[in-house]
């Protein structure tokens, strides 16, 4: 007994250690500024505050890697501009987008029948005074069974408006939060999911059934996303991609409980902040933030003019074009 | 911070990191990464707006537990509680604005000035913001971000203690007081009549602010026209650098003139100005076309320096300045 959970105890402390997430920084505990003692020998602590005097230089630009998929190989480096991907995080204009876009895709087709939509005849039902009964007028009254509805829903646009700029904003702010949290991760163009060459032949001789291509691909993808740590366990993952791609998608959504699976046209600022991470195509990388930079590049052409303040966008640093590889 | 990848993964970026890693991790490191978070949380949760970014409507006479139920906050019986009453209303005496009538009236075209104090400016010289070995203009007001595009600037003496740097500052307009702290620290102010317009020509760098007069006279007619055929840009020339005088010899007060693009009839009104009133307005030009406030007309006039031809609007002077910010000329009169 007492073995076993020694045995666990380590396995857990071997699955934790450093050489096991050599990509991780690993925080540093520090106790907090007021409860230290000075000492006489203490060092002196390490600049964190600027002079006012000294001139602030923000970086301007920040670097993506594009991985291959599914071995995440590093393949080439890309430089963004801070104002794409280094954004602050800004609570309040997520929060605008996320009600905007949540209000925009209410349907709003609840609709019941009024007393005067209800068919029938508007016959009085019985005499007014003599029956000994309630008066009553006709039988699609409210209060009558079968009688129509009195402010029941109706047919509505529940739509909202939201500055085109702030919309952009909140977009690539919602990209900023993933890629300062290591949760935006690119891959090169043409992102699908390889699946076993014998399953694909099987598949299409059609010796499996529905039913066993769904439970292959079901455990196949689970355990795949689960040794990558992106399935359930890590919060599910987001995959986005220019157009469907066929074993991508199918598998996705038959191995829904691990992540999703969507096209460019389908993603709104929520769908970037649901899951644990985004893996994004570099392509489609660079046409969300073509398509939501309203706030950035003006929109007011001048003859002879040319819009010079175009910021760095998906820059290929390496592998350089100028060097050859043999 | 790069994409947080799983380990196999992570080998292939970080495989010489693996080499030198430790075989076995000491105690502490192992503890440190306990600290790290894996539980994946997401943001929705804890969106919101600004705080006072909502404000949530009262709904008044939706029944009692909203504080707003039976009476909506209007209180119990009365016309207050049924009607509005006019703000005017005096409980039927007769309101003052019946008896009285309205008095005065809002100038809605008055020049809306940007306000400058001597206290910020003196705070951005210290920042560094200003640089006061160079004539301050609009232009570096606007775009120094101490004050914003309006009809003109004027310089009003808050903090005018603090004030110690000598600086030369071209204003719409300053106070007094103003003009005795700057000249007391050893600067200098000009005052020039902007519109808004020209202010954001001044910034934009489509017109340039000089202290030379226009050069009248068919002497300059070829060196200005060379001038244009080389220059690859074009400058607009604001009307406010036309030639004008201001005197600090007048009782170190500051004259300001607006320059008049049709000479001829603002003269003559100012002429007429001086024969009917003691007010003195407009502008007049000497001989040598050099513009003059009327202010500075005025008191040569007492002084009889020169002879005004009321009528042609312009008056002569027997050696005056041709021109000049300061006409130091005029001191003897």
């Amino acid at each position: 007994m007492a073995g076993k959970g020694m045995r666990c105890l380590s396995e857990a402390m071997r699955g934790l250690s450093l050489g096991a997430q050599t990509c991780r920084t690993v925080p540093v505990r520090t106790a907090p500024l007021i409860s230290r003692r000075s000492m006489a020998t203490e060092a002196p602590v390490s600049k964190i505050t600027r002079s006012v005097a000294e001139k602030w230089t923000p970086i301007t630009t920040v670097p993506v890697t594009v991985h291959s998929f599914p071995d995440l190989a590093p393949r080439s480096l890309e430089t963004y501009s801070a104002k794409h991907l280094y954004l602050p995080l800004r609570r309040d204009i997520l929060h605008l987008a996320v009600v905007y876009e949540g209000d925009n895709t209410r349907q709003g087709t609840a609709q019941a029948k009024t007393r005067w939509e209800v068919a029938g005849s508007h016959r009085k039902v019985r005499p007014q005074k003599g029956s000994g009964r309630a008066r009553v007028g006709n039988k699609q009254s409210p209060l009558q069974r079968g009688g129509g509805k009195s402010h029941g829903p109706r047919n509505r646009d529940f739509g909202t408006k939201l500055n085109r700029k702030v919309y952009d904003l909140a977009w690539r702010t919602a990209l900023s939060y993933r890629y300062r949290r290591g949760e935006l991760i690119v891959t090169e163009d043409g992102l699908d999911l390889p699946l076993p060459e014998d399953f694909l032949q099987q598949a299409q001789d059609g010796l499996l059934t529905r039913e066993l291509e769904d439970a292959f691909i079901e455990k196949y993808v689970g355990e795949m996303l689960g040794a990558m740590q992106w399935g359930k366990a890590h919060g599910r993952t987001t995959f986005i991609t220019g157009e469907e791609r066929m074993n991508l998608f199918t598998a996705m959504g038959v191995a829904g409980e691990n992540g999703r699976a969507l096209e460019l046209e389908d993603v709104d600022v929520k769908d970037l902040l649901e899951t644990g991470r985004i893996v994004v195509e570099s392509s489609v990388l660079k046409e969300m933030i073509k398509r939501h930079r309203s706030d950035l590049v003006t929109s007011i052409f001048l003859p002879g003019q040319k819009n010079t303040k175009e910021t760095t966008m998906g820059t290929v640093v390496y592998p350089s074009s100028k060097v050859s590889y043999t | 911070m790069p994409p947080r990848l799983p380990f196999a993964q992570a080998a292939q970026c970080c495989r010489r990191a693996l080499e030198v890693a430790p075989k076995q991790p000491s105690l502490v490191s192992l503890f440190a990464a306990l600290s790290v978070q894996t539980r994946s949380a997401s943001i929705l949760a804890s969106l919101s707006d600004n705080k006072g970014a909502y404000h949530k409507r009262i709904r008044r006479g939706r029944g009692a537990s909203s504080g707003y139920g039976k009476t909506a906050g209007r209180g119990m019986k009365g016309t207050k509680a049924r009607n509005k009453v006019n703000p005017w209303f005096q409980g039927g005496q007769t309101p003052l604005i019946f008896k009285h009538g309205q008095k005065g009236f809002v100038n809605h075209r008055a020049p809306v000035m940007a306000e400058l104090n001597l206290d910020r400016l003196q705070c951005w010289i210290d920042a560094g913001r200003l640089d006061p070995t160079k004539t301050i203009t609009p232009r570096e007001l606007v775009r120094s971000g101490l004050v914003g595009i309006k009809d003109g600037i004027k310089l009003l003496a808050r903090g005018k203690n603090e004030i110690r740097t000598p600086i030369d500052i071209v204003v719409s307009r300053a106070s007094a007081s103003a003009i005795l702290a700057v000249e007391a620290a050893g600067g200098k102010i000009t005052t020039r009549y902007y519109t808004k317009a020209a202010i954001k020509n001044l910034v934009a760098g489509k017109s340039v602010h000089t202290d030379k007069p226009l050069p009248v006279g068919p002497e300059h007619v070829e060196s200005v026209l060379q001038q244009a055929r080389t220059s690859r840009k074009h400058f607009y020339r604001l009307p406010a650098s036309r030639p004008v005088c201001t005197s600090r010899c007048l009782g170190r007060r500051l004259l300001w003139a607006r320059s008049r693009r049709s000479r001829p009839t603002r003269a003559r009104r100012g002429s007429f100005r001086i024969q009917t009133r003691a007010n003195w307005g407009g502008v007049f030009y000497n001989d040598k076309n050099v513009l003059y406030d009327a202010r500075v007309v005025k008191h040569l006039f007492y002084a009889s320096a020169f002879n005004v031809d009321f009528h042609a609007g312009l008056f002569h002077v027997a050696d005056a300045p041709v021109c000049g910010v300061v006409c130091n000329g005029f001191s003897q009169g």
